[in-house]
C-alpha cells in the first residue's frame, strides 16, 4: 500500500487530511464515533453514514437538543461538493418606469444602470407590467439587452421571493427567461383552494412545478412552527416529498407578517435558530441538492457559517441599494467580503464599505 | 507553527545571566549571532514571541511550547547541586506554603513533582520578588532557594533539602534545567552546525568559570573543578536527554505541563529526517487527550486554532465545557461609573433598584479616578445595602491610586478588599506581550503588569482574565498570552472568568468569524485552570454572543447600567427561547434557579 497524503487543499487552504472529511465517507472516524457517542447521537451519526433516512424522532432529537459544533460535526459527512456562490442580482423597474418615461428613455436608463455593475453575467428582475406586459416583453427587454453586449443578462419575472429562487435555478436548464411561469400555477392552485404561500411543503404545488417540467423549491418558515416536534414532522414529511418529487432547492427561511425592526437580542437568536435549521434539514433532507441561505434571512454574519451547516446555494446580492432594498437582501459585495473574512482562520482587517455602493438611478 | 521561511542574516540568539552559563559567552564569537543575555525565563519569553531565534530557556518553557527543537547543549546536574535547596524547620511533608524565588522556572516543577511524589504532600506556592528571609518563616512554610541568589544562609533552617539528589535518588537520572532551544527551520544546516561546535568549544574550556566559582562553593580550584565536571554537565548526552524525558513525563503526569518530548535539532547518520520537521500527533489524538485532562502545549494549540475543522474543536471545547458546567449562567452585572463629581447617592439607590431584581454583582469602572478614600467610602456605602460580589477598578487605577496615595499596589488592593471589592478586572491586559502591549499603546511595560498582576493575585482578591482579540496578532502570540494567563492561574489561582474582549473599532470591522469562534474555542481548551469563560458581547453582538455559547462559553455576564436594568430581563428572555439551560448565577452566591 502506496503512501497517504498528509496535506489536502481543502476551501483554497492547504489543511491536513485528517481535517478534510468529505461526503461519500463510509464510515464515521474513531475520533467522531468518540465523542459523538458522549451525546448520544452515534446511532443518527452511523444512520447518516449508511444513509438510512432519519425518523421524526431523530430530526427532533438533533434539533432540540444537539449542540451546533456537533450539528456541523454530522453535516460534514453529508456537506454537498457543489456550493453556488451569491449571484449578482439587479432590479429594474421598468413597468412602473413606463408610467412616467418614454420607451427610449427607459431603454437608455436601463443601459446605463447596467454598464456601471462590473458583473459580466446578471441576474435582473423586472416587475410585472400589467397591461404593457407585450411591449415589455416584446420590445423594451431585447433591446436592453442588446445595448449591453458585454453582459450576459437573465431576465427574471416574479412577483416574489420563491418565484425568484426557482428561476435562478431554471436559467441553468432552459436559458434566459422573461416568462412569469410561477404565475399560472399559482392561479391554478389556488381554484384548488390551496394556498401556495401556506408555511410548509405543498405536495400540490410541487406536483404543479412537476407537470410542467420543472424542479420545486420549496421553503421551511421556522417562524410558522411552534415546536421543535413540529418542525420535526414538517422536514420528514418534506423528505417523503422528495422521494417521490423533484425538489431541487430547499430555503429555511423567517418570515411574520408584522415588519417592525428587531431588537437585536431577537435577530441574534434567530439567525443562531435558522443555522440549527439548516444544519439539521440538511441532514434529515439528502434528496434535495440544494440549501439556500439567502441574506434575505441570514444575516451577514451568519451566512458564512451557514456553509459550515450545509448551505450550498448562497443566493443573490444586490448589486445597487434599489435592488437590496427591495428585494430585502444584503449587497452582493458585501456579501463576498463577508465570506471572503469569515473563512479565514486569522481575523482580518477591512475597513467598512460605504453605506450607500452605488448612487440611486 | 509557522517556520522562519526567509532566514535574516544574523542569528539573535540569548545565553542566560546565571554564573554557570557564562561559557556559552563564546557564541558571540560567531558571525552571524547577535548576542544578548536575559533571565531564562525571560529567554522563553523572547522565543515565544519570535524577538530571538535561539535561546537557552528553561526546559519547562520548552515543554509548554512543544514545538522547539533543543540544541543537546543546556544546563544539567546530577547527583547533588549544592545551590537548590527546600529550606524548612521540618520535614516537607508538613509544610503548607513555600515560597519559591523569582526567576524559578524548572526547579519550581521538579520541587512540585517532589512534594507531590517523594513527601505526598502539595502545599501552596507563593513567588516572592525580594529575597527570602529565612529565618522569618513559621513551622509549616518553607522556601525554595537558589543559594548563590539569596543573601541569608540557608543554615539557619535544620531541614536542607537538595532537590537535585532527592530527584537522582527517586529516579536515578540527571536533572536537566535549561536547554538550548530553537525553532524549527529558523537555522540553516551549516550555522546548527557552526552553532553546535562553538557550543562544543565552550564547553570544554570551563576553567575559567570553575576559578570563579570556587570561591562561591567554599572550594579550592581543584576541588571545584571535580565537583563540577562530576555534577554539572553542559553537552546533553542520551543519558541525560533520558533523565530529562522522565522529568517530561511526571510533570505531564501531575498536569503541571503539557506532555513532551524533547526533540533534538541534531540528524543522526541514519535519519534522514530535516531538522525542521516535527513528528506531530494528528489532531483528533491532541483534542482526544485535551478532553481525557492532558494540557494543551502552544504547538499543538496554534495547530488547533489553524487547521483543526470548526465542527471537531467545538464539539471538543463545548464538551469541555460540559464537563465543568452542564447548564450554562446567566449573571446580571450591574454597571457603575462613580467619581467625587458625582452624587454617591445616585450609586446606592441604583445598587438598592439592582437588588430588587435580584441583581447582586457590581461592576465599578470610573472614567475619571478619585482618591483612595473615596472609593474606600463608596465601596463602605455599598455594602451597607447588603451582600454585593464588586468587580471593579483596573490594574492600571489601581498603580495610580497606588501612586497618589503613596502606598503599595498590594496595600491598596487590601484595603478596597476590606471594604468590599472581590474581583478586579483585567482591562488593558488582553494581550500580555511586549509587541500586544505596544499595539494597545499600554504605557505599563509587560514586567509591571505581570507584577502588579501578581500582587493582586497575592493580595487575596480575584481577577477577571480576558483576551482582546485583534487583527494584527497571530495564533501564536495569543497563545503566549493564553500561557501567561495560565501560569499565572498555576502560581495564584485567582481568575475567577476570562472572557474575549472584542471592540470593533470605527475603522476596523470583523463580523463574526471563525477566528472568534475559534478564540473561544481554544481558551476552553488551553486554560485548564480557569473554571469559567464568559461571554460579555451579548448585548452588543447578539448574534456573536449565542454562537460563542456553543463553543466553550459557559457564561454569559448581561452588564446593564441604572437606567437599563429592565432591559435585562429581556435579554434573559430572548436566551431563554434559545433550546439551552441557563442557571442565574452571581459572583457572591454561586448558581441559583434555573431560568429555563
Amino acid at each position: 500500500m502506496g503512501k497517504l497524503a498528509r496535506l489536502g487543499i481543502f476551501g483554497g487552504m492547504k489543511l491536513p487530511v485528517e481535517g478534510v472529511i468529505g461526503a461519500g465517507t463510509r464510515e464515521l472516524s474513531p475520533f467522531a464515533r468518540k465523542n459523538l457517542g458522549r451525546y448520544g447521537l452515534a446511532r443518527i451519526g452511523e444512520r447518516l453514514i449508511e444513509r438510512v433516512p432519519l425518523s421524526t424522532q431523530d430530526i427532533e432529537s438533533l434539533y432540540s437538543s444537539a449542540p451546533l459544533p456537533v450539528l456541523m460535526k454530522l453535516v460534514e459527512y453529508c456537506r454537498p461538493v457543489q456550493v453556488r456562490e451569491p449571484q449578482p442580482l439587479l432590479v429594474l423597474p421598468v413597468a412602473e418606469w413606463l408610467k412616467r418615461h418614454s420607451h427610449t428613455d427607459i431603454v437608455e436608463l436601463s443601459t446605463s444602470k447596467l454598464q456601471s455593475v462590473p458583473y459580466p453575467r446578471l441576474s435582473v428582475v423586472v416587475d410585472a407590467g400589467g397591461d404593457k406586459e407585450g411591449q415589455i416583453e416584446g420590445a423594451l427587454l431585447p433591446e436592453i439587452a442588446a445595448a449591453c453586449p458585454g453582459h450576459q443578462i437573465n431576465f427574471l419575472r416574479g412577483e416574489d421571493f420563491v418565484s425568484l429562487l426557482l428561476a435562478s435555478r431554471v436559467r441553468l436548464e432552459k436559458g434566459p427567461t422573461t416568462k412569469n411561469f410561477l404565475a399560472p400555477i399559482v392561479a391554478e392552485l389556488r381554484t384548488q383552494q390551496v394556498d401556495p404561500y401556506a408555511p410548509g411543503a405543498q405536495p400540490a404545488l410541487v406536483r404543479a412545478y412537476a407537470e410542467r417540467g420543472m424542479a420545486a423549491s420549496v421553503f421551511t418558515n421556522l417562524a410558522a412552527f411552534k415546536s421543535s416536534a413540529s418542525l420535526a414532522r414538517e422536514l420528514f414529511r418534506l423528505h417523503e416529498l422528495s422521494l417521490d418529487q423533484a425538489i431541487e432547492l430547499w430555503v429555511p427561511s423567517y418570515e411574520t407578517k408584522t415588519r417592525r425592526p428587531e431588537p437585536a437580542h431577537i435577530k441574534g437568536a434567530r439567525d443562531y435558530q435558522l443555522l440549527r435549521l439548516l444544519a439539521v434539514g440538511s441532514l434529515a433532507l439528502p434528496h434535495i441538492p440544494y440549501r439556500n441561505a439567502s441574506t434575505r434571512y441570514f444575516s451577514l454574519d451568519a451566512v458564512p457559517l451557514a456553509r459550515l451547516c450545509g448551505a450550498n446555494d448562497l443566493g443573490f446580492g444586490a448589486v445597487d441599494d434599489f435592488s437590496a432594498r427591495v428585494m430585502r437582501i444584503e449587497h452582493l459585495e458585501r456579501l463576498q467580503r463577508s465570506l471572503a473574512q469569515a473563512s479565514s482562520r486569522e481575523p482580518v482587517e477591512v475597513p467598512p464599505l460605504p453605506a450607500q455602493l452605488f448612487p440611486e438611478a | 507553527m509557522p517556520t522562519r521561511r526567509l532566514r535574516r542574516s544574523k542569528i539573535r540568539l540569548s545565553n542566560a545571566t546565571y554564573l554557570g552559563t557564562s561559557i556559552y559567552k563564546i557564541l558571540q564569537e560567531l558571525d552571524f549571532v547577535e548576542y544578548g543575555e536575559c533571565s531564562p525565563t525571560e529567554n522563553a519569553r523572547l522565543l515565544q514571541e519570535g524577538s530571538v531565534d535561539v535561546s537557552l530557556i528553561p526546559v519547562t518553557d520548552f515543554a509548554a511550547h512543544g514545538g522547539y527543537v533543543g540544541l543537546d547543549y543546556g544546563l544539567a546536574c546530577q547527583c547533588s547541586s549544592q545551590a537548590l535547596y527546600l529550606c524548612a524547620h521540618q520535614s516537607p511533608q508538613y509544610l503548607e506554603t513555600v515560597y519559591v524565588y523569582e526567576g524559578a522556572g524548572a526547579s519550581r516543577h521538579l520541587l512540585q513533582v517532589l512534594l507531590k511524589e517523594r513527601w505526598k504532600c502539595s502545599p501552596r506556592m507563593v513567588r516572592v520578588n525580594e529575597p527570602i528571609v529565612l529565618s522569618s518563616m513559621g513551622p509549616k512554610e518553607g522556601a525554595l532557594i537558589l543559594e548563590h541568589s539569596q543573601l541569608p544562609s540557608r543554615s539557619v533552617l535544620p531541614v536542607q533539602e537538595d532537590l537535585v539528589a532527592v530527584w537522582d535518588s527517586v529516579v536515578a537520572k540527571p536533572v536537566v534545567f535549561l536547554v538550548w532551544a530553537v525553532r524549527p527551520g529558523v537555522l540553516s544546516l551549516r550555522q546548527l552546525e557552526q552553532l553546535r561546535d562553538q557550543l562544543q568549544r565552550g564547553c570544554a574550556a570551563v576553567e575559567p568559570l570553575v576559578r570563579d566559582m570556587a570561591p562561591k562553593f567554599g572550594l579550592s580550584i581543584e576541588q571545584c573543578h571535580k565537583f563540577w565536571s562530576q555534577n554539572y554537565q553542559y553537552y546533553l548526552s542520551a543519558a541525560t536527554l533520558e533523565g530529562l524525558n522522565v522529568f517530561f513525563e511526571r510533570v505531564a503526569r501531575h498536569r503541571l505541563l503539557p506532555k513532551a518530548q524533547y526533540r533534538s535539532a541534531t540528524r543522526t547518520l541514519f535519519e534522514r529526517r530535516s531538522y525542521g520537521l516535527i513528528r506531530e500527533r494528528p489532531l483528533s489524538e491532541v483534542l482526544d487527550a485535551v478532553l481525557d485532562g492532558e494540557r494543551l502545549g502552544i504547538h499543538d494549540a496554534v495547530r488547533i486554532c489553524r487547521q483543526a475543522s470548526l465542527a471537531d474543536a467545538g464539539m471538543v471545547a463545548d464538551l469541555c465545557r460540559r464537563k465543568l458546567h452542564p447548564t450554562r449562567a446567566l449573571r446580571e452585572v450591574l454597571f457603575l461609573d462613580p467619581h467625587e463629581g458625582r452624587d454617591l447617592e445616585d450609586a446606592v439607590e441604583a445598587v438598592k433598584s439592582a437588588r430588587q431584581r435580584d441583581i447582586r454583582d457590581v461592576l465599578i469602572l470610573p472614567t475619571q479616578l478619585s482618591n483612595l478614600e473615596w472609593y474606600e467610602g463608596l465601596l463602605d456605602r455599598l455594602s451597607q445595602s447588603g451582600p454585593l460580589f464588586i468587580e471593579g477598578f483596573t490594574i492600571p487605577q489601581l498603580l495610580q491610586l497606588a501612586d497618589k496615595s503613596g502606598l503599595s499596589l498590594s496595600a491598596v488592593v487590601r484595603r478596597l478588599a476590606t471594604k468590599g471589592l472581590a474581583c478586579v478586572t483585567s482591562y488593558g491586559a488582553g494581550m500580555l506581550t511586549e509587541r500586544g502591549l505596544k499595539r494597545r499603546r499600554s504605557t505599563i511595560p509587560l514586567p509591571v503588569w505581570l507584577d502588579s498582576m501578581r500582587s493582586v493575585m497575592g493580595s487575596g482578591v480575584g481577577l477577571s482574565g480576558m483576551m482582546s482579540l485583534n487583527a494584527r496578532e497571530s495564533w501564536e502570540e495569543r497563545l503566549c498570552h493564553l500561557n501567561t494567563i495560565r501560569t499565572l492561574q498555576d502560581e495564584y489561582p485567582s481568575f475567577l472568568n476570562f472572557a474575549i474582549e472584542y471592540l470593533p473599532s470605527r475603522r476596523i470591522s470583523m463580523p463574526v468569524s471563525e477566528a472568534r469562534l475559534r478564540a473561544y474555542i481554544i481558551s476552553r481548551l488551553f486554560l485548564d485552570n480557569v473554571n469559567c469563560l464568559s461571554e460579555r458581547t451579548l448585548g452588543a453582538e447578539a448574534f456573536g454572543g449565542v454562537l460563542n455559547l456553543s463553543f466553550g462559553a459557559d457564561e454569559v455576564v448581561l452588564s446593564v447600567g441604572p437606567s437599563s436594568i429592565e432591559t435585562a430581563a429581556e435579554s434573559a428572555q430572548a436566551l431563554s427561547q434559545l433550546g439551552m439551560e441557563f442557571r442565574r448565577r452571581s459572583g457572591l452566591r454561586g448558581e441559583q434557579q434555573l431560568l429555563t
